[in-house]
């Protein structure tokens, strides 16, 4: 047991978490967080990730199962005998005390005193560039600089894993994205496990070594921010992360026929994976509009009934045979002028870019064939 | 009419004569007697309707009064023992009501509520039948205890309603920087309460030194605490000695909160300046 445990910085095993509500908070989650990783924990508010990090924290003591931190189970283990720091969701600072007493409050804790406590606290105030600030009251810094000092005062005491609970929430979105960069920055550079709780798809994918995405109190799916986007396991996980078109629609086992009136051919046939109802999932940017007009037997049109320039890109939407299907253009050098709404055209995608999830929304796997059939993009069209 | 000036400051076309009369009519009533007691207190006269020549007279006889000195030395120990017991216990108070089982915290939190709306002659009243009752003897003690009683209430009050806005992840915070629940109690919380908790000791002061009503039932025979002291004195008719002990109560008043302004505008300036330096 202890040697299944060995290079995890934490681990969840089992754990079940009742609030007296009709299901779990937490339910027979099992969670193991490498030593030296970034480790997200993404899912809607209520999905049960602040709690699960409560009980690594030790503020909530979990009903059934076991945590394990280091490789040792620390049940009973109250908050300040564990070696885990946290970032609190409002930072948590306190007003009474300058920026370098909150960062040297956990040495001072632990009986580091003198020029070993100035040294380390300065050390630790440089990581977060906030050198210069040393002395500055909380109340006298701003959303970001405080964020900071929640860091430095949380890493400063260099434990095993620190957790992280929706820090950048309270910023706005420039500032956000700026401290995205150097969270992920800091992380490399002290080398310490972060499990971090966020319900932003965005913020997860940017910064994680690897996700584990919760809903309901389960953990959906455990994998890399490139795995997850690309291979979701169930469709749950294919809405939540980035935006998708989920095409209803009902296979015979051969083939898929979609509401929206394309035919696929099931990702394997014979084996029945695509037998009844089912969605298929394209992801916007990866369908491709071409003008309709050259229409190839099964090909699937539609018009054109919203457009959005969005900078670095323009979406728009398609009416198909009332299935509303979003696509994302990038806005790219040579990129065709923008498609004008009501023009017909026609809609299609890679069959790989196809994912099929069964009635339960669990993943059946990728169309084998299409019969969208991709025409080449041209970059100079005619709308019609 | 047009009320306002685009990017001006606002007109002041709401502020009508009768707006200015009533405020300066209520502001008479509030200052108009001390006033006068200033004045008839500096009054060469004894008569309390003659004004004579300026004159320090009263002022002399009351600090050649030596039972007024002992009242007023025993008001102000009274006001500072209360203040401090009260500040003490009644943060201790606030913090259990805050945290308490709910049924039980709402419990002692109604009574604490009860006890500044229920009239000081009744609580005062029942505390001298409660003392006698035991065969307390009534003296500087059991002045001191019906006013911490008074005034336990009032801080209670006072830093709960601070200690509910507190953000209570600095409490989880310092516990997971290796701090025990008490000693985030101790590091964390009551810091960040300390100028509640001041405020708070201030009023208790306050409340405590001119306390009549409270201080009428418990005290004792002997010496008696100032209040006391000029309500014996005026019964034997008004002789301008009270008037100059009223100025003296309203100066060491207004000294205390003074100073308390100037401890908390120091603290202030050499947190500045300590952040300047560092």
């Amino acid at each position: 047991m202890s040697a299944a445990a060995a290079g995890a910085a934490a681990e969840l095993v089992g754990v079940t978490k009742r609030y007296g509500g009709a299901r779990p908070a937490v339910d027979g989650v099992d969670l193991r967080i490498e030593e030296g990783e970034f480790f997200s924990i993404l899912g809607p508010s209520g999905c049960g990730k602040t709690t699960s990090l409560r009980m690594l924290g030790g503020f909530v003591r979990p009903d059934e199962g076991e945590i394990r931190l280091g490789g040792a189970s620390v049940d009973g283990v109250p908050p300040h005998k564990r070696n885990v720091n946290t970032v609190f969701q409002s930072y948590a600072l306190f007003g009474h005390l300058s920026v370098a007493d909150n960062v040297g409050f956990g040495l001072r804790r632990r009986k580091v005193r003198g020029e070993e406590m100035r040294r380390r606290v300065d050390e630790m105030l440089r990581v977060v560039s906030l050198a210069e600030r040393r002395g500055a009251m909380p109340s006298e810094l701003s959303g970001g600089q405080q964020q900071r000092v929640a860091l430095a005062r949380a890493l400063v005491n260099m434990p095993e894993l620190l957790l992280l609970d929706e820090p950048l929430g309270a910023l706005d979105l420039k500032l956000r994205r700026q401290m995205q960069v150097e969270l992920k920055q800091i992380q490399r550079e002290v080398g310490i496990a972060f499990a971090y709780v966020t319900h932003d798809q965005e913020e997860a994918l940017t910064m994680s070594d690897r996700i584990a995405v919760m809903n309901d109190g389960k953990v959906l799916q455990v994998d890399t921010p490139t795995t997850i986007y690309n291979n979701p396991a169930s469709l749950f996980v294919a809405q939540f992360i980035g935006s998708t078109n989920a095409l209803e629609g009902s296979g015979d086992g051969a083939t898929v026929q979609l509401a929206c009136g394309a035919r696929l051919v099931a990702p394997a046939p014979g084996t029945g994976v695509a037998d009844g109802p089912l969605t298929a999932c394209v992801r916007p940017e990866k369908v491709i509009l071409s003008p309709a007009g050259d229409d190839a037997p099964g090909a699937v049109t539609g018009t054109v009934v919203e457009s959005v320039y969005v900078g670095s890109g323009t979406t728009y939407k398609v009416d198909v045979n009332a299935t509303s299907i979003e696509v994302l253009e990038a806005n790219d050098s040579g990129a065709a002028a923008a498609i004008p709404v009501g023009s017909r055209v026609r809609v299609g995608w890679r069959p790989e870019d196809c994912l099929i999830f069964d009635g339960n929304g669990k993943a059946a796997g990728r169309c084998a064939e299409d019969g969208t059939k991709v025409p080449q993009p041209t970059r100079s069209r005619n709308w019609i | 009419m047009s009320t306002m000036r685009l990017g001006g400051r606002r007109e002041t076309f709401d502020r009508t004569w009768w707006l200015w009369a009533i405020t300066g009519a209520v502001l008479a009533l509030m200052f108009i007697p001390v006033v006068v007691v200033m004045l008839y207190s500096l009054n060469s006269e004894k008569s309390l309707i003659v004004l004579g020549s300026l004159s320090t007279r009263w002022y002399d006889k009351l600090f050649h009064d030596s039972a007024m000195l002992t009242s007023l030395r025993i008001s102000v120990e009274i006001a500072v023992l209360t203040a401090l017991l009260s500040t003490t216990f009644g943060t201790l108070l606030a913090i259990g009501w805050q945290r308490a089982w709910p049924p039980a915290a709402n419990a002692a939190g109604g009574s604490i509520l009860l006890r500044l709306v229920v009239p000081e002659t009744a609580v005062a009243a029942s505390l001298f039948l409660l003392f006698t009752q035991l065969q307390v003897v009534l003296s500087f003690w059991t002045i001191l205890a019906g006013h911490v009683a008074l005034a336990i209430a009032f801080v209670a009050v006072i830093v709960r309603s601070q200690l509910v806005s507190l953000n209570a992840e600095i409490e989880s915070a310092a516990q997971d920087l290796g701090a025990s629940r008490v000693g985030a109690l101790w590091l964390v919380v009551i810091p960040a309460l300390r100028p509640t908790i001041a405020t708070a000791g201030l009023l208790a002061f306050v409340l405590s030194f001119d306390d009549f009503v409270t201080t009428y039932f418990t005290a004792g025979v002997g010496a008696q605490p100032l209040p006391l002291q000029i309500y014996s004195m005026l019964r034997f008719g008004v002789t301008p000695e009270a008037n100059a002990a009223g100025i003296v109560m309203l100066v060491l008043t207004a000294t205390v909160l003074t100073l308390a302004a100037a401890v908390v505008l120091l603290v202030k300036h050499r947190r500045r300046r300590r952040e300047a330096t560092a």
